[in-house]
């Protein structure tokens, strides 16, 4: 997966690894959405957070563990994430990507 | 667990969702919804948690397993389904044309429901706005009428503080002018208020800023005067009689959808109408309407004390008709009646739109039963496929499966065709006759979305749910030995198709005796000659006197003579207030000319001479038998306060087409007052010079007036066009009839048939003739026919008089004619439809059937 065509990442999906990371080891769907409100404003649907997970655990960014039930879950388990090797790398080319380009904005003051 | 989740969406989660992901997803809802509950309440919580199990409802979450097979299998399924429509195209075009037609008419029966249930709903306040309806006895009739005296709205707006805005509303007929644009348009006068009790969207000025000098216009009207220019703060003179009066402006309402029943156009302030009429505001002038926007929560009986003062008032001032009551009438019920007289809003009795419905459930029904027949009988030519699908292990479930997919197949086909039919068909056929062009247009999305997908499933389930189940019964061991045989003596099909024969013989019947007294009609005389009659009417008096001279002018035009009021064109009904027994008669003020240029035909007396006064009247044969005369010349009688002699008496003639009164008892006296009407007559081959010349004298006469002319022949036009409209419904709706119920015949008939082609064969081989086995083959139809005819033609014949009774007045006796044709009608159809099917049985080899035995 070397390439950079492998690691490819959309804006979602990297926002949605990021609050993973931040989140240390307590994300699972209701958390990261909830965190994703907290942080960015954007009220994104359930559904749509698994959709990205899975899609990341595809990928192999992410990988879970099965955490704790609580009683507000009616006894259902959690799907706690964790950011792979992989994962932290594709992140930190994506980061790394961005802020080459935005420092080459002629007339931008960096600080 | 503390929040309890609604139970249904959490069983479909259940139902659909991947057992490995379950238990998360799940779990992720069930946090979410203890969440929410906590923040938003219940209801919040509840209608997210729906929503949240909608959204997880993806590919990616089903359930896997069997669906697999399920799919490859609907893929077979679906081909199989196409194979089979190509196979028996036959069939297949009759099922898809007959549905069609029901998915056609119940979608234009909807959009029509749809719509009158739904009208004015641009209105905010709807339900809150009233007129007052005044009830009035006539002929021991209670009686509703739509004007109230000018009176009542100033007591309403002081006694009842409840009602937030009173609005008057009386219309003026008035030639309004800006630039070269002249036209006579009709106005209505209304108080500022009207703004504030109805919404109608407002594109350009201020709606509170509705002044007396002011006039507000509609869109249209915009269009009209000012084409693309900007129509605000220009100035529109308005001519009502002899007076011209100039208005700024003020404001241009925008487009109304279609379901607006109620339209302002021309838009002046009540006070101006006041000035222009010389009206008071007392017990006895009147306005055509009052409005009343109440508050919520306020109902009649809550204001019937303050009404019955105002009914006292009222009464004393107009001893000579007094009303029963006012009643205060809700707009929605106001656009559901018809029966309120002289009312602006139009109305459509809530009966009709309902009957309608039910014409179009029916129909669905009729083509699903009629289907339900053909596809029994067409699967009888699959009962081996059956069998091969059930012996390589095909569940009853999957066959069932397999004939309701071809059955949404034929289904969403019909679908596509039927919107199509609507579309261009039935929609614009149902409304020459609707009296609003109805749009093809639903209320909202949602209502679109949810009546489409009922009617898809209404329609496959209905249609598919039996023969499906009911073919998948079949035992395998049975169809191959032969056994299987199908359905029972089909009673209910046979009394279905009874019912359906007899609803044919009424409409054809029904058809053709209205047809037949709509030529009657047409070619009755009206008891004097309309032809070479041209009329004009011209309020001026001076402008009245030019045109004549002008007329007299001319060398085609052989008479003339003026009028207030005109026969066929402006009659005024006016009540003749005798001591016993007053009735109504249609008065008409004339020049001494008019009675002998109208060629009414003289039975005894004389015609006007040119010295008669205003005592000398002529009056018509059921003035006479209504007063009673034996001999009639020489009466005299009071007749709006002043003494008459009876001159001459004229024939009764149609005045009106067809309407309650197309005769009536009427005066004609010699004019007093100012006449409103120049009439003209002159061979009728020369008229349409002679309106040219007019037209073109006219316009040097009166240059900032409207020509208006109306030929005498065509006063009947408008009524001749409703009924064409009519017939042309009723044709549409007895193809249909005969069409779907020859369908039914066709799918009893094959299966008969099918059933019994064994049986047929073994007589051929026995030496049956041809004649002998189609009489065979059809004796249980000629009796259904029969009897359904025996039924259905005296029904049809009873209910069309009725309705020819009500439409027509005079009406033509029934004659042989209609009953024969309706008969021949049927009967060939018939015989068209089975023709195919009965030759098949004559003609096929006995070998061929019988070899598999």
């Amino acid at each position: 997966m070397g390439s950079s065509k492998g690691v490819n990442i959309g804006e979602f999906e990297e926002l949605v690894l990021l609050i993973i990371g931040i989140l240390d080891g307590q994300a699972y769907g209701v958390s990261i959405r909830d965190a994703i409100l907290k942080e960015t404003n954007r009220s994104v649907n359930i559904s749509a957070v698994h959709e990205v997970l899975k899609r990341l655990e595809r990928k192999g960014f992410v990988r879970f563990e099965i955490g704790g039930a609580t009683e507000d879950r009616g006894g259902r388990r959690k799907k706690l994430f964790f950011i792979t090797a992989e994962g932290k790398r594709v992140l930190e080319h994506s980061v790394a990507l961005r802020t080459g380009l935005f420092q080459r904005i002629p007339g931008f003051s960096h600080s | 667990m503390k929040f309890q989740p609604p139970k249904w969406p959490d069983r479909f989660l259940k139902w659909y969702c991947h057992p490995e992901l379950f238990e998360f997803i799940q779990g992720d809802v069930y946090e979410l919804y203890a969440e929410r509950t906590r923040d938003k309440g219940r209801t919040y919580a509840n209608r997210a948690f729906y929503w949240d199990v909608l959204r997880f409802f993806r590919p990616s979450n089903l359930r896997q397993g069997s669906s697999l097979t399920q799919t490859i299998m609907i893929k077979n399924y679906l081909k199989v389904g196409f194979r089979n429509l190509r196979k028996n195209w036959t069939n297949s075009l009759i099922n898809i044309s007959g549905l069609t037609l029901s998915v056609g008419c119940a979608i234009t029966t909807f959009l029509f429901a749809d719509f009158f249930f739904h009208l004015n709903s641009i209105h905010e306040n709807l339900d809150n706005i009233y007129q007052v309806v005044s009830h009035v006895e006539e002929n021991q009739k209670e009686v509703r009428y739509g004007p109230s005296p000018l009176m009542l709205s100033e007591r309403i707006r002081q006694d009842i503080p409840d009602a937030r805005e009173v609005t008057r509303v009386q219309y003026l007929t008035g030639n309004v002018k800006y630039g070269a644009n002249v036209f006579r348009e009709r106005i209505q006068f209304v108080d500022p208020s009207f703004l504030e009790i109805f919404d109608f969207p407002i594109e350009a000025g201020v709606k509170q800023q509705f002044e007396a000098g002011d006039i507000f216009i509609s869109h249209d009207m915009a269009t009209k005067y000012f084409g693309y220019d900007n129509p605000i703060g220009q100035r529109m003179d308005v001519k009502f009689g002899e007076e011209r009066l100039s208005f700024n402006v003020g404001g241009v309402f925008g487009s109304v959808p279609a379901n607006t029943t109620f339209k302002p156009r021309l838009l002046l302030n009540f006070d101006t109408y006041l000035q222009l009429a010389k009206a008071n505001i007392n017990w006895v002038d009147e306005a055509k309407a009052t409005f009343v926007l109440m508050n919520e929560q306020v109902n009649q009986s809550m204001l019937s004390a303050q009404f019955e003062s105002y009914k006292k008032e009222y009464n004393e001032a107009n001893a000579n008709k007094p009303v029963q009551w006012f009643e205060l009438m809700s707009f929605p019920e106001l656009s559901n009646r018809n029966d309120i007289q002289d009312s602006i809003v139009f109305g459509n009795s809530t009966t009709g739109t309902v009957s309608i419905a039910i014409t179009g459930l029916l129909l669905i029904l009729f083509a699903c039963l009629n289907y339900i027949n053909i596809s029994i009988s067409t699967a009888t030519t699959r009962l081996k496929e059956i069998g091969v699908r059930k012996v390589m292990g095909g569940s009853r479930s999957g066959i069932a499966q397999q004939f309701l997919t071809e059955n949404f197949l034929i289904c969403s086909i019909a679908m596509v065709f039927g919107v199509v039919a609507c579309y261009f068909l039935l929609l614009p056929g149902f409304n020459q006759l609707s009296p609003v062009p109805i749009p093809f247009a639903f209320s909202s999305l949602s209502t679109a979305v949810i009546y489409f997908l009922s009617l898809f499933l209404i329609l496959g389930i209905l249609s598919g749910a039996y023969p499906a189940f009911y073919i998948s019964k079949f035992q395998s061991l049975k169809i191959f030995k032969g056994d299987q045989q199908l359905g029972g003596k089909k009673y209910l099909s046979r009394i279905l198709l009874t019912c359906q024969f007899i609803l044919v013989f009424v409409t054809i019947l029904g058809c053709l005796v209205f047809t037949d007294n709509a030529r009657f009609i047409k070619e009755v005389s009206w008891g004097y000659e309309p032809e070479g009659i041209l009329s004009m009417p011209i309020a001026d008096q001076s402008q009245l006197e030019l045109m004549e001279a002008a007329a007299g002018r001319h060398p085609d035009i052989q008479a003339l003579s003026t009028s207030r009021g005109h026969m066929g064109v402006q009659n005024n009904l006016i009540s003749f207030d005798r001591v016993e027994n007053p009735f109504k008669v249609l008065s008409f003020e004339v020049a001494p000319g008019y009675t002998e240029l109208m060629g009414l035909p003289l039975m005894s007396g004389r015609y006007f001479r040119n010295q008669d006064q205003q005592e000398a009247v002529v009056v018509n044969q059921l003035f006479v038998k209504e007063m009673d005369w034996s001999n009639p010349v020489g009466e005299v009688f009071d007749f709006q306060g002043s003494s008459r002699t009876v001159v001459g008496v004229v024939a009764d003639v149609y005045h009106v087409f067809f309407d309650d009164d197309i005769q009536r008892p009427m005066v004609f006296s010699v004019s007093e007052e100012a006449p409103n009407f120049l009439v003209v007559k002159a061979n009728p081959a020369k008229l349409v010079g002679v309106n040219q010349y007019l037209r073109e004298q006219w316009s040097t006469v009166a240059p900032y007036d409207p020509f208006v002319s109306y030929f005498q022949a065509d006063s009947f036009n408008r009524k001749y066009d409703n009924v064409d409209a009519n017939i042309w419904f009723m044709v549409v709706l007895s193809v249909m009839t005969i069409f779907l119920t020859c369908m039914g015949l066709y799918g009893l008939l094959a299966f008969t048939l099918q059933n019994r082609i064994k049986e047929y064969s073994i007589r051929k081989v026995l030496g049956a003739s041809a004649k002998h086995i189609i009489l065979l083959a059809n004796r249980e139809f000629i009796w259904i026919i029969a009897i359904s005819f025996g039924i259905g033609a005296p029904l049809g014949i009873w209910i069309m008089q009725d309705f020819v009774a009500s439409f027509f007045t005079i009406s033509k006796p029934l004659g042989v004619m209609p009953i024969v044709l309706g008969l021949l009608i049927t009967i060939s159809t018939i015989v068209l439809s089975v023709f195919g099917q009965i030759r098949k049985v004559t003609k096929v080899n006995p070998v061929d059937i019988l070899k598999g035995e």
